[in-house]
């Protein structure tokens, strides 16, 4: 195999290279500065690959035929095979993109780069520490130079304030280098670790300097002022290059460092780390123009990364895995969506509605999100879920909170941002119909993929991206250019399908919730017969939100129920998003639901110990103060996707801006899936108290109140159909907690499926079902009589529900007549 | 007075640490354990008499290359930035008076022996002190009298363009070959080390660092070219 | 000895910082930087030396075989001669940014260049 110096040298020999050629020979230049990139990533992934499947070893590469300490040398293992083939061909990749910029400035540029790329790979390869202070000043200076390439003239003054502030960086590092070497007599990292006592007793104030230094390189927040200005008025490529790559490269920088300090100094990485997570992120919210969100989103992604290093102690052999996915995820999400930016032209958030015509485009900004935010079946999902099991495990819940809660902040104004984009105005500008750019932005679309499939593998978790019905929700992405009616059959064929193949497996809850998911959403669809078109973005979402919905009643272990959960809110969120005038009911519904998706997260990661392979059933075997915890976690987090008090803004908003045949499935399918957990959770975890309160009561009141006001103001006018819904909703919810009730009145120990009164269960949920009404059918029938408060508590109050619930179905004509004109 | 005060304790704490750094030195009574292979080990090795130059073209060879690296970099950037050479080139907007009498003829008598000597410490960088970077730095300050002497005259970017890339490329291929040949990246005993003492003797090192002295030479003057032709005459 | 040429390096690196910080004028901040630059070069060699020993030239006056006792550390040496190449090639990059900013708004104050805020 070809020795890995030659990712410097060759790049080095192309660098001096372009300077020989003339400088009008523009195309040859740009040609020869491809050809070395691609040979150089060609060269990465070769490396990547063997080591990747075993075929050699890490290799240590050592310079002027000396052993190290007393010569430089480089190595490659299986990290820093994937950081360089991660730079060169972001690399590669910008240098594409470029293409326009790079033959207007000429060969001098491009050398430029070629010495930017090869300065990265050469801070992730060396063993050195003087030859990384080298390292980084060469990509600082290059930093430097590229920031000129932008038209933009305040790019100027961002190039010189990163200057200065490198300058001041470079000169504590060296002070700290000399101190180092003067108490370890070596510069070699690997001898350093292995010295770590002398060092950190004589020469802890020279680690600390230069620990200090790197960090600053890193510009995590709030000393981030300069790096936000760089994102902001750089060339958008050069942004990315300077997001994915420096970033990466300088966050392995700091992970060798931390195998010198040790324990202390990685508490310190990991404060700095959460710090500028939540910190950048709630800036961003702030944000309006979209590189300086990127930029925060930026600075919040590499103090996740930093968090990571730090607890590399507690994570052992997962470190990789985890530490991998997060970069990965961050690198390929953040470079896409720099390069989109270079496509729209205004540089306000709701600019990006300029991509409302693009389909593909589109495509690629959610997938970019996705992977940014680690939404299944991205890496970042399983990355996340190991990590919080972790730190779960170790008693480190201030960080797992604050983790989580950032996590919702990025998703929260990323979303947003997605809302703009598919809801507000189209400005008037078009966007740039550049070849090679939206080639670009394809093979990073195509990474972040291949990415989700290979960590999907490597996780000790079913490989989600292989699930039967998430690849069926994939499958209609191709056939998008079908007209809606074919997608329609094809749609409700596999809902059907699914469950005649599936449902002699089950057991009587997931019957019933399987039967009215999957049986019942293949009815609502027959509504959608009607609709003419192609309904772009209606079956993906659809179906993916049915796909979650089916692989929820199955889950056996935390994981697949939590990613199924996900992947049903994000299905639901882009059909709601569909609706008019949607958007902030689309985006409160999203935050309300990831934020109640996070505390089922922290819920089971809290339950299982630190387990990351918890089995659901294991829920029975907890005992101790703790329950009560997971037990208010779940259900609350339940709860906001049953809309309850409190917990229920979203709801109103959200089902009457809807679609008329999405606010059925939304009603009447989706709430179901927090019905679904309310009663796994109950059946598992029994009656629950906390702090001297019973849960399960506390849970059962918590509609009635508020129904019953509801249920018998009249009502007239326009709005009949809303007000109808939201009643019927409450009524709905009432409903299910009567059934709850019921539950919670049964014998305190907890319950298996098999033993429950079927009639309880099917009354209860059949008869929120039944309860519901669409709102196009209750309202010409006039007002509706519903149970009242007084049912609730007496014994055989569910079969009272049930006969009034059977009754009521009895009633409504099926199928429902859509309301015109409201 | 916010932002002074800020500096002041930001300047306040370094010190501190600088203070930290002084008070706990203590000078080393032996050479540490690199410092002493490099004593032992460089004369049979390596056959240079200049411990230094062995430690920096050979020992720690990559970070020379980082080094160079910065130069083309540093060069390649200034000339991009300022590119006007080709736009000023022509004659001057007005009468410039003529160099003086002194600095004329001794411009002439000077730039000769600066040059001499600059090759003569570039190429007897592994005997004596000095070495390819000292030597380059002075045949740049050649460039700076000849600059400083006569501000209308323009050179060739071309030719300086030219010598940088070409040393360059022969220091990439020089360090390959040493894989090829030798030990290892940039090891110098692709060509036998000689007798100690002689100039060509250690190797490979007076040939690096004669191509590190033409290339620092020259990108040295590049910078010193690219920024004399900002100014407008 | 080595100590008086450190702490004159340290005084050099505050004074030169002071300088780059304070300063508006941005060919000022520059030369303070090249101070500050100076200061660390002493430094850097002020850590290498040894009392009563000699530069780490092999010759008449220093054979090869007593090296090991008569020499100092060669290390800082070429450590500082890289760090002295380094801080010229950035100055001459700051000077080209400190033309381009002229060329841009017509005036060296810095404060006058800065249009991004938070």
């Amino acid at each position: 195999m070809v020795s890995p110096i030659y990712l410097i040298a060759g790049a080095l020999g192309g660098a001096f290279f372009l300077g020989m050629l003339r400088d009008q020979w523009r195309t040859a230049s740009y040609l020869v500065t491809l050809a070395v990139l691609a040979l150089t990533s060609w060269l990465a992934a070769d490396w990547a690959w063997a080591l990747a499947t075993g075929a050699t070893g890490a290799v240590e590469i050592t310079t002027a035929g000396t052993p190290p300490p007393f010569a430089v040398n480089l190595r490659l293992g299986i990290a820093e095979a994937a950081l360089v083939l991660l730079i060169n061909l972001t690399g590669l990749l910008s240098a594409l993109y470029l293409r326009d910029t790079m033959f207007r400035q000429g060969r001098r540029a491009m050398a430029v780069l070629l010495i930017f790329i090869m300065a990265l790979c050469g801070i992730v390869m060396t063993r050195d520490l003087f030859n990384l202070f080298v390292f980084f000043e060469l990509v600082v200076i290059s930093t430097g130079g590229l920031v000129l390439l932008s038209r933009d003239g305040r790019s100027l003054a961002a190039g010189f304030k990163f200057l200065i502030a490198s300058q001041v960086v470079s000169i504590l590092m060296l002070v700290g280098i000399i101190f180092a070497y003067h108490a370890t007599g070596s510069l070699n990292l690997d001898s350093m670790a292995a010295n770590a006592a002398p060092l950190l007793k004589g020469g802890a104030l020279a680690f600390f300097l230069i620990f200090i230094a790197v960090i600053a390189e890193l510009k995590v927040f709030p000393a981030n002022g300069w790096a936000l200005d760089i994102y902001e008025s750089a060339h958008p490529a050069f942004s990315a290059l300077v997001s994915a790559g420096t970033g990466s490269a300088t966050l392995f920088a700091v992970d060798k460092l931390l195998m010198i300090g040790g324990a202390p100094w990685m508490t310190v990485a990991s404060a700095i780390g959460i710090v500028s997570f939540v910190g950048a992120n709630l800036f961003a919210l702030a944000q309006r123009n979209d590189r300086r969100l990127l930029g925060y989103s930026s600075v919040a992604q590499i103090g996740l990364v930093l968090l990571v290093a730090g607890q590399k102690d507690i994570l052992g052999e997962q470190y990789l895995f985890v530490a991998g996915g997060v970069l990965l995820a961050h690198a390929v999400g953040k470079a896409g969506l720099y390069w989109l930016s270079g496509l729209v032209t205004g540089r306000d958030l709701p600019a990006w509605a300029a991509l409302r015509g693009q389909p593909l485009m589109l495509f690629a900004f959610a997938s970019f999100i996705a992977v940014l935010i680690g939404l299944p079946p991205f890496p970042g999902f399983y990355a996340k879920w190991e990590l919080v099991h972790t730190l779960a495990g170790e008693g480190r819940l201030l960080l797992l909170g604050l983790l989580l809660f950032g996590a919702l902040l990025e998703a929260g104004y990323l979303f947003r941002w997605f809302g703009y984009a598919i809801k507000r105005e189209q400005p008037p500008e078009p966007v740039a119909p550049s070849f090679y750019k939206r080639l670009v932005i394809g093979a990073a679309v195509v990474a972040a993929w291949a990415l989700a499939w290979l960590w999907g593998e490597l996780s000790p978790h079913d490989n989600l991206l292989l699930a039967t019905p998430l690849l069926f929700a994939l499958l209609f992405l191709p056939l998008e250019w079908l007209p809606a009616k074919l997608k329609n059959a094809l749609a409700i064929g596999g809902l059907v399908a699914w469950f005649w193949l599936s449902y002699q497996a089950y057991d009587p809850l997931q019957l019933i919730f399987g039967a009215i998911i999957l049986i019942g959403g293949a009815l609502v669809l027959l509504a959608s017969f009607q609709e003419k078109g192609r309904r772009l973005g209606f079956y993906p979402s659809a179906m993916l939100m049915y796909a979650g919905l089916a692989m929820l009643i199955v889950a056996e272990d935390a994981f697949t129920f939590f990613a199924a959960w996900e992947s049903l809110t994000i299905g639901s969120y882009f059909l709601i998003l569909r609706g008019r005038e949607s958007e902030p009911h689309a985006l409160s519904y999203l935050v309300f639901s990831l934020g109640g998706a996070f505390l089922i997260f922290a819920g089971f990661a809290l339950a299982s110990g630190g387990n990351p392979d918890f089995m659901l059933d294991a829920l029975q075997q907890l005992t101790g103060p703790l329950v009560g915890c997971v037990f208010l976690l779940l259900a609350i987090g339940f709860m906001t996707k049953r809309a309850a008090i409190g917990l229920h803004i979203w709801l109103p908003g959200a089902h009457a801006e809807a679609e008329t045949d999405v606010s059925p499935m939304v009603s009447g399918i989706l709430l179901k899936a927090g019905l679904f957990g309310l009663f796994l959770m109950l059946m598992q975890l029994g009656r629950q108290s906390l702090w001297g309160g019973d849960l399960t009561h506390v849970l059962a009141w918590i509609g009635a109140p508020l129904a019953a006001p509801g249920a018998s103001r009249p009502r007239t006018g326009r709005r009949e159909a809303l007000l109808a819904g939201r009643e019927g909703s409450w009524v709905g919810w009432r409903s299910d907690v009567v059934a709850l009730g019921g539950l919670a009145h049964l014998p305190e120990q907890r319950r298996q499926p098999e033993e429950l009164d079927r009639h309880v269960l099917a009354g209860g949920v059949l008869g929120s079902d039944g309860c519901e009404p669409r709102g196009e059918v209750v309202a010409p029938a006039g007002h509706v009589e519903l149970p009242g408060p007084h049912t609730v508590g007496r014994e055989g109050a569910p079969v009272a529900v049930v006969a009034e619930g059977l009754e009521r179905r009895a009633r409504v004509a099926p199928p429902p007549v859509p309301l015109q004109g409201l | 007075m916010i932002k002074r005060l800020t500096l002041l304790l930001l300047l306040a704490g370094i010190g501190s640490l600088f203070a930290g750094l002084v008070l706990t030195y203590v000078p080393d009574e032996t050479l540490n354990l690199t410092a002493s292979y490099y004593a032992e080990r460089t004369a049979e090795d390596l056959g240079a008499a200049n411990i230094v130059t062995a430690i920096i073209v050979t020992y720690r060879g990559l970070d020379t290359l980082g080094e160079v690296t910065v130069l083309f970099l540093t060069a390649a950037i200034v000339g991009l930035v300022l590119a006007r050479g080709k736009e000023t080139a022509g004659k001057p907007q007005r009468q410039l008076p003529p160099p003086g009498e002194l600095l004329t003829t001794g411009t002439r008598l000077l730039l000769p022996l600066i040059l001499l000597f600059g090759a003569y410490v570039f190429s007897h960088g592994h005997l004596t002190p000095g070495g390819g970077f000292q030597g380059g730095a002075i045949l740049a300050s050649a460039m700076l009298l000849l600059l400083l002497s006569n501000p209308a005259r323009r050179f060739s970017h071309r030719l300086i363009t030219l010598v940088e890339s070409t040393a360059g490329i022969s220091f990439v291929f020089i360090g390959i070959l040493g894989i090829l040949l030798a030990g290892g990246f940039l090891d110098n005993r692709i060509l036998p080390t000689g007798t100690f003492g002689e100039l060509f003797s250690a190797g490979a090192i007076p040939l690096i660092y004669t191509l590190v002295g033409l290339k620092v030479g020259a990108e040295f003057s590049s910078m010193l070219v690219s920024l004399s032709e900002t100014e407008e005459l | 000895m080595a100590l008086i040429a450190m702490i004159t390096g340290f005084l050099l690196i505050l004074i030169g910082l002071y300088g780059a910080l304070s300063n508006r004028n941005i060919l000022r901040m520059i030369v303070a930087f090249s101070v500050a630059n100076t200061g660390v070069n002493m430094v850097l060699v002020a850590v290498g030396y040894m009392k009563g020993r000699t530069a780490p030239i092999l010759d008449e006056a220093v054979p090869a075989a007593e090296a090991a006792s008569r020499i100092i550390d060669p290390v800082p040496q070429a450590l500082v001669l890289t760090a002295i190449v380094i801080g010229v090639g950035v100055t001459a990059l700051m000077l080209a940014y400190a033309y381009k900013l002229y060329e841009k708004k017509g005036s060296l104050d810095i404060s006058e260049h800065t249009e991004l805020k938070w």
